[in-house]
C-alpha cells in the first residue's frame, strides 16, 4: 500500500499519532506543539468543538460542557452530554482522531491515506468494534486495529530486532486500563505468547482515589460531584497534580476548592504513606493479571527476562515498588512511557507499508478472550440445561487462527439451528459477551443428535466468521460476526457522520490562544487575591483582542500575558514565543 | 526460497522443518522465523496457520522433554516436578493397588497440594472422575479437595471441579460438604465462595428447607469482607439473580451486594453498573407485577435504601442515564404510586428525582392516578404528598387533575 500511514495511541487520558519516516518511528506535535493531546472534548457556548489542552483547560471551569475519559465507554450504548447535546463515545473519539490527523497532515506537509490505532489488549469485540468505527467517522482508513502492550513491544522490538532471543513482559498501566502481555523475540520475530488485563483500572482511579480521600478528610459526604459539580472538577484537577507531585517529593498539597471552583490557601497535605494506603486496594487488583499472564505462558517469574513499563500510570513510584516487589527485579523503560505506544503504532504502520527498514521484523499476536458457542447439557433421560458456553478458541491463542467443533442438535425434528457466539472465559454464557449469532432455517426435520460441525475463523484484524456445517444434509451457512452495539452499525454512523459534518471546530490556528485563554481562567481563582486584578484586566484585553483581528495588538496582547504570568511564577505551559 | 511440503506439516512436524534428530530449539525456531517471514499471518493467514499449527506441536515435544523425569523407585514423591511426573506416579500406584481408582486420585490430590492447585491437575482429576465415576472416588475426591481450601486461589481453580462433583453425587450431598467449609472461612476468597454457594442454591433448588435457606444468606451475607473489590459483590449478585425471582430472601443477599458496589466504587464500570442496577429493578418490578407484596420486610427496605442512591449515582453520570436504568416507561407509570405508597422516609429528593424522570418521559400523573386500583386512598395520600412535594407539579399535572387532586389535598385524611 502506497501512500502515508499514521499510527495512533488513542488513550483514555492523552492521544498521541506518530509515523514511520526515514527508517524511524517519530511522533507528531499537535496544535500547541506538543506531543501529547488531551483526550478530551468540549463544547464552546457559541457551538464550536475544542479539543485536547484547550478542553481540558475548560473541563475544569465548566465541567458539564465537556467529555474525558469516553474510552471507558467505547462499545456501550451510553453517550455522553455536553451542553446539552448528546454524544456517543465513537463520535467523541473520532473528534480526537480527526484532530490527530489533522495534527499529522500538518506537521507531515501531506494527506494521510490510513490509520492503524492502538486498543488496550483486553478491549472485547465490541469495543474494538468502536475503535474502527470512530477510525472510518474520523475519514480514516483504519488499516489495523492493534493492542498496545504488542505495540509498545514492537517499539522495543524495532530496535533490539536483531539482538539475542529473550522473553520480557509488558506491564502497562494507562489511564483507565491495565494490560499485562508476556512475548518472546527471537529471530526478529515477536510472537506474544500471552495477554491479561482489566478494562477498568488505571492512573484515573488513584486520582480519584486521592480525591475521595479528600472529601473523607473534609468530612464531606459522596455525592457531591452532582451537588456541586465545579468543586469536584477542581478537586480531581487538584489531586491529579498531587499525585503527579507525589512522584518526586514525599508530600503534595492539595488546596480545597470552594463551592464555584475557586482555591483559596486552606487545603490538605497528603503524604506518600498515606498515599500509598489509599493505592493499597488498586495496586492489589494489579496481580490477578500478572499471574494468569505468566500461568497461561507457562512461565515463572523467575524465567522471564525483562519486564517493561507502559503507560503514564507506572511513573508513580508505587507502582515502580509494586513491579519490584512483585517480579523481585527493576524493571525497564528505556522509551518514555507515554510515547512508545505510538511510536510501536507507527512501526505497525511501517509493516503494513512494508517498509524495507522493517522487513525482518514480524509480529504474531494473540486473542485475548476465548470465543465459543452457547451449548445445552443434559442431565438423564429428560432434564436439558442451555445456557453452557463452549469455547472454540481458546484465550490466548495465536492469531489468525481457525478451529473446529463438532456438536449435535437437541431436539427430535428440528427444522432450524441457531448458533449464538460469545466471548468470555465464564463456564456458563450468561458470564460472557454476546457478540452474535448463526442461524440455519428452512432444513427439513431432523432426528436429535445430527451432527453439525461449526468452525470458527479469526483473522488478524479480529473479524471472525462462523461456519455451519450439517454434513448429512451437505448445508453449509456462514456469516462474519458483525456488532451488537446499536452505536456502531453502519445506520447510525451514517447519522452520526452527517451530524459531526454539522459540527464547527474552533479553528486550529487559534486553539492555542483559546488554551491561553483557558489556562488564563483557570489560574486566576488560584492566585493571590493582590494579583487577580490585574490579571483579569490582562486577560479581558487578550480575549477582546481575539476578537478585534488587529494583529499587532493582539501580538502585543499575548505578549504582555505570558510575561504577566512568567512573573507570577505560573508560565504557561504551551507555545511561549 | 522454495515452497515448503505442505503435507509434511501434520504428519511430521519435525521433517516439515527440516529438523535433523539432534538439532534443538534456536535452529527450530530459526527456521519457524524464516518461514513465517515469507508467510505472514497477515498477508498469507492459510499458509502461516499451518505452519503455526506444525510449530506447536513441536514445541509441545520440545517442553515434554524438558519436563520428562525418569520412572523412580519405590513409589516416591517427585517433589517439585511437574503435572506428567506426577501423573506417571499416580498410573503406578494405581495398578500397584489393584487398578484402585481412588489411590489415583489421591496421588493426584498430593501433587495438587504440593504445586499449590495447580489447573491441570483439576483437568486430571476431572477426566478420571469423567471416566470412572464410582461415587466413592468422587467422594473421596470431594474430601480431598476440602483438605486443599487453604490454597490462596482455592475456589477460584476448584469452583468448577466441585461442580463436576456435584454433577456425579448430587448437589445436596455437595452443599452439605461445603457449608461448614464456608463458615469457617473469611478474607477475600469469600466472595467466589459465595458465588459458588448461590450456584449450590440454583443447583439443589427445591431441596432445601426454607430455614436452611435463610441461614445460608445470613451466613454469606457475613461472609462479604469490607475491602473487597466490588465486581466481586457484581459477580456473586450476577450469580444470583436467577435465584432471587424464586426466593426473596436472597433478594437481600443480592441487594447489599450491589449497594456495597455502590458504596465502594460508584465510577468505574458504571456501565456495569447500571446493567445490573437495572436487572435488580427488574426482578423486584416482576415480584411486584406478580402481585406478589415483597415478601421479606428487609427487602422493601434495601429497595429503597438502594433507589436514592442509585438515582444519585445515575446522575453523577448524564441525566439520560437514569432512563437507562428504568427498563420500561410502562413500569415507571404503572408502579409508581405504588413505590410510593410504599413510604419513602425522608427521601424527599428521590421523589423529586423521580417525578421529572415521569415528567421527562411525557407520561402523565393523571393516567397514574387514574389507574389506581379501589380502595387505594393510601397510595392516592402518597401521590398527593408526592404532589407537594413537587416544584414540578403544574409541569407534571393537567390542570383538571391539579385541581382533583388539590381537592384531595385539602380533604381531612
Amino acid at each position: 500500500m502506497k501512500g502515508t500511514i499514521i499510527g495512533i495511541d488513542l488513550g483514555t487520558t492523552h492521544s498521541l499519532v506518530g509515523v514511520f519516516e526515514q527508517g524511524m518511528p517519530c511522533l507528531l506535535p499537535n496544535a500547541h506543539g506538543e506531543l501529547l493531546t488531551p483526550s478530551v472534548v468540549g463544547l464552546l457556548e457559541d457551538g464550536r468543538i475544542v479539543l485536547g489542552a484547550a478542553a481540558r483547560e475548560l473541563a475544569v471551569r465548566r465541567p458539564e460542557r465537556c467529555a474525558a475519559s469516553f474510552k471507558r465507554l467505547m462499545g456501550s450504548d451510553r453517550s455522553v452530554s455536553l451542553g446539552g447535546r448528546d454524544f456517543s463515545a465513537i463520535e467523541l473519539s473520532s473528534l480526537v482522531l480527526k484532530s490527530l490527523k489533522e495534527d499529522a497532515e500538518r506537521a507531515l506537509g501531506r494527506a494521510v491515506d490510513g490509520a492503524v490505532i492502538t486498543v488496550p489488549a483486553y478491549f472485547n469485540e465490541p469495543q474494538r468494534r468502536a475503535t474502527r468505527a470512530a477510525g472510518e467517522l474520523a475519514g480514516l482508513k483504519v488499516l489495523r486495529i492493534i493492542n498496545e502492550p504488542t505495540a509498545a513491544a514492537l517499539a522495543y522490538g524495532f530496535h533490539d530486532r536483531r539482538g539475542p532471543g529473550k522473553s520480557f513482559l509488558v506491564f502497562d498501566l494507562g489511564g483507565g486500563t491495565f494490560d499485562v502481555t508476556v512475548m518472546e523475540l527471537f529471530e526478529g520475530v515477536l510472537q506474544i505468547l500471552t495477554t491479561a488485563g482489566e478494562n477498568f483500572l488505571g492512573g484515573e482511579d488513584f486520582t480519584q482515589a486521592i480525591a475521595e480521600w479528600a472529601l473523607k478528610c473534609r468530612g464531606v459526604e459522596q455525592g457531591l460531584s452532582r451537588s456541586a459539580p465545579l468543586l469536584w472538577a477542581r478537586l480531581l484537577h487538584e489531586a491529579e497534580q498531587a499525585k503527579r507531585a507525589l512522584s518526586g517529593c514525599d508530600t503534595a498539597f492539595l488546596r480545597w476548592p470552594a463551592d464555584d471552583g475557586s482555591l483559596g490557601d486552606e487545603g490538605l497535605s497528603l503524604s506518600r504513606t498515606e498515599f500509598a494506603r489509599l493505592a493499597a486496594p488498586l495496586l492489589q487488583r494489579l496481580a490477578v493479571p500478572c499471574t494468569r499472564a505468566l500461568r497461561d505462558a507457562e512461565l515463572d517469574r523467575a524465567a522471564l527476562g525483562e519486564i517493561i513499563l507502559v503507560g503514564g500510570a507506572t511513573r508513580m513510584p508505587l507502582v515502580q515498588e509494586w513491579v519490584r516487589d512483585y517480579f523481585g527485579r527493576e524493571a525497564l523503560s528505556r522509551f518514555n512511557p507515554d510515547h512508545v505506544v505510538a511510536l510501536g503504532a507507527a512501526v505497525q504502520a511501517a509493516l503494513i507499508a512494508e517498509d524495507r527498514a522493517v522487513e525482518d521484523l514480524i509480529a504474531t499476536d494473540v486473542c485475548p478472550h476465548s470465543l465459543g458457542i452457547e451449548t445445552a447439557r443434559r442431565y438423564g433421560p429428560l432434564q436439558m440445561e442451555g445456557g453452557y458456553y463452549l469455547p472454540l478458541i481458546p484465550r490466548n491463542s495465536t492469531v489468525p487462527c481457525s478451529r473446529e467443533e463438532s456438536v449435535s442438535t437437541i431436539n427430535s425434528g428440528q427444522t432450524e439451528v441457531k448458533i449464538k457466539v460469545f466471548q468470555g472465559e465464564g463456564r456458563r454464557v450468561e458470564d460472557n459477551t454476546l457478540l452474535g449469532e448463526l442461524k440455519v432455517s428452512g432444513l427439513p426435520p431432523m432426528p436429535a443428535g445430527t451432527e453439525i460441525l461449526i468452525r470458527f475463523t479469526y483473522d488478524v484484524d479480529g473479524m471472525l466468521e462462523v461456519e455451519a456445517l450439517i454434513p448429512s444434509l451437505k448445508r453449509k451457512a456462514s456469516t462474519v460476526i458483525s456488532s451488537q452495539n446499536r452505536q456502531a452499525d453502519p445506520e447510525t454512523l451514517m447519522k452520526a457522520k452527517e451530524r459531526l459534518a454539522a459540527l464547527r471546530f474552533f479553528p486550529r490556528d487559534e486553539l492555542d490562544n483559546l488554551h491561553l485563554l483557558h489556562y488564563g481562567n483557570r489560574i486566576i481563582k488560584e492566585l493571590p487575591l493582590d494579583v487577580r486584578e490585574a490579571t483579569d484586566e490582562l486577560l479581558t484585553q487578550f480575549e477582546a483582542a481575539m476578537r478585534l483581528g488587529d494583529r499587532n495588538f493582539f501580538a502585543q496582547c499575548r505578549r504582555q500575558l505570558l510575561d504577566l504570568l512568567v512573573s507570577l511564577g505560573r508560565p504557561y505551559p504551551g507555545r511561549n514565543e | 526460497m522454495d515452497e515448503p511440503d505442505w503435507s509434511l506439516a501434520c504428519q511430521d512436524p519435525r521433517a516439515f522443518f527440516g529438523l535433523g534428530p539432534g538439532e534443538g530449539r534456536e535452529e527450530f525456531r530459526r527456521r519457524y522465523a524464516i518461514l513465517i517471514r515469507q508467510w505472514r499471518p497477515d498477508r498469507n493467514p492459510r499458509e502461516f496457520q499451518i505452519i503455526r499449527q506444525a510449530y506447536e506441536a513441536v514445541e509441545r515435544s520440545f517442553k515434554e522433554a524438558a519436563n520428562q523425569v525418569p520412572p523412580e523407585s519405590g513409589f516416591a514423591v517427585p517433589a517439585g516436578r511437574g503435572p506428567a511426573a506426577w501423573l506417571a506416579l499416580a498410573q503406578e500406584r494405581e495398578a500397584a493397588a489393584g487398578a484402585s481408582p481412588l489411590a489415583y486420585l489421591e496421588t493426584l490430590c498430593e501433587g495438587m497440594a504440593e504445586h499449590g492447585g495447580d489447573e491441570g491437575y483439576v483437568g486430571l482429576v476431572a477426566a478420571a472422575l469423567e471416566e470412572e465415576a464410582p461415587p466413592e472416588a468422587a467422594e473421596a475426591y470431594l474430601l480431598l479437595l476440602a483438605g486443599l481450601n487453604r490454597h490462596p486461589s482455592y475456589f477460584q481453580i476448584f469452583g468448577s471441579a466441585w461442580l463436576d462433583c456435584a454433577e456425579t453425587l448430587g448437589y445436596r450431598l455437595c452443599l452439605d460438604k461445603l457449608e461448614p467449609l464456608l463458615f469457617r472461612r473469611s478474607g477475600d476468597e469469600a466472595l467466589h465462595e459465595t458465588g459458588v454457594l448461590m450456584r449450590y442454591f440454583l443447583a439443589a433448588g427445591e431441596e432445601l428447607p426454607k430455614d436452611r435457606v435463610q441461614r445460608l444468606c445470613a451466613a454469606s451475607r457475613a461472609l462479604l469482607p469490607p475491602g473487597s473489590d466490588p465486581f466481586d459483590y457484581l459477580d456473586a449478585h450476577r450469580r444470583a439473580r436467577r435465584f432471587l425471582l424464586g426466593r426473596a430472601e436472597a433478594g437481600v443477599v443480592v441487594a447489599d451486594f450491589l449497594l456495597k458496589a455502590l458504596d465502594l466504587d460508584a465510577r468505574r464500570r458504571q456501565g456495569e453498573l447500571i446493567d445490573h442496577a437495572a436487572g435488580l429493578i427488574d426482578s423486584w418490578r416482576q415480584h411486584l407485577r406478580s402481585g406478589q407484596e415483597l415478601i421479606h420486610d428487609k427487602e422493601g427496605e434495601v429497595l429503597f435504601r438502594f433507589l436514592p442512591e442509585l438515582f444519585s449515582f445515575c446522575n453523577r453520570l448524564r441525566p439520560g442515564n437514569v432512563l437507562a436504568i428504568v427498563p420500561n416507561p410502562d413500569w415507571l407509570q404503572g408502579e409508581c404510586c405504588r413505590i410510593f405508597d410504599l413510604g419513602f422516609g425522608d427521601h424527599a429528593r428521590l421523589r423529586q428525582d423521580l417525578l421529572s424522570l415521569v415528567v421527562d418521559r411525557g407520561l402523565c400523573l393523571e393516567d397514574a392516578i387514574r389507574r389506581l386500583p379501589d380502595g387505594g386512598p393510601k397510595r392516592r395520600a402518597g401521590l398527593v404528598r408526592l404532589y407537594e412535594d413537587s416544584d414540578l407539579r403544574l409541569a407534571a399535572l393537567s390542570l383538571s387533575n391539579v385541581h382533583e387532586v388539590e381537592a384531595e389535598a385539602q380533604e381531612p385524611s
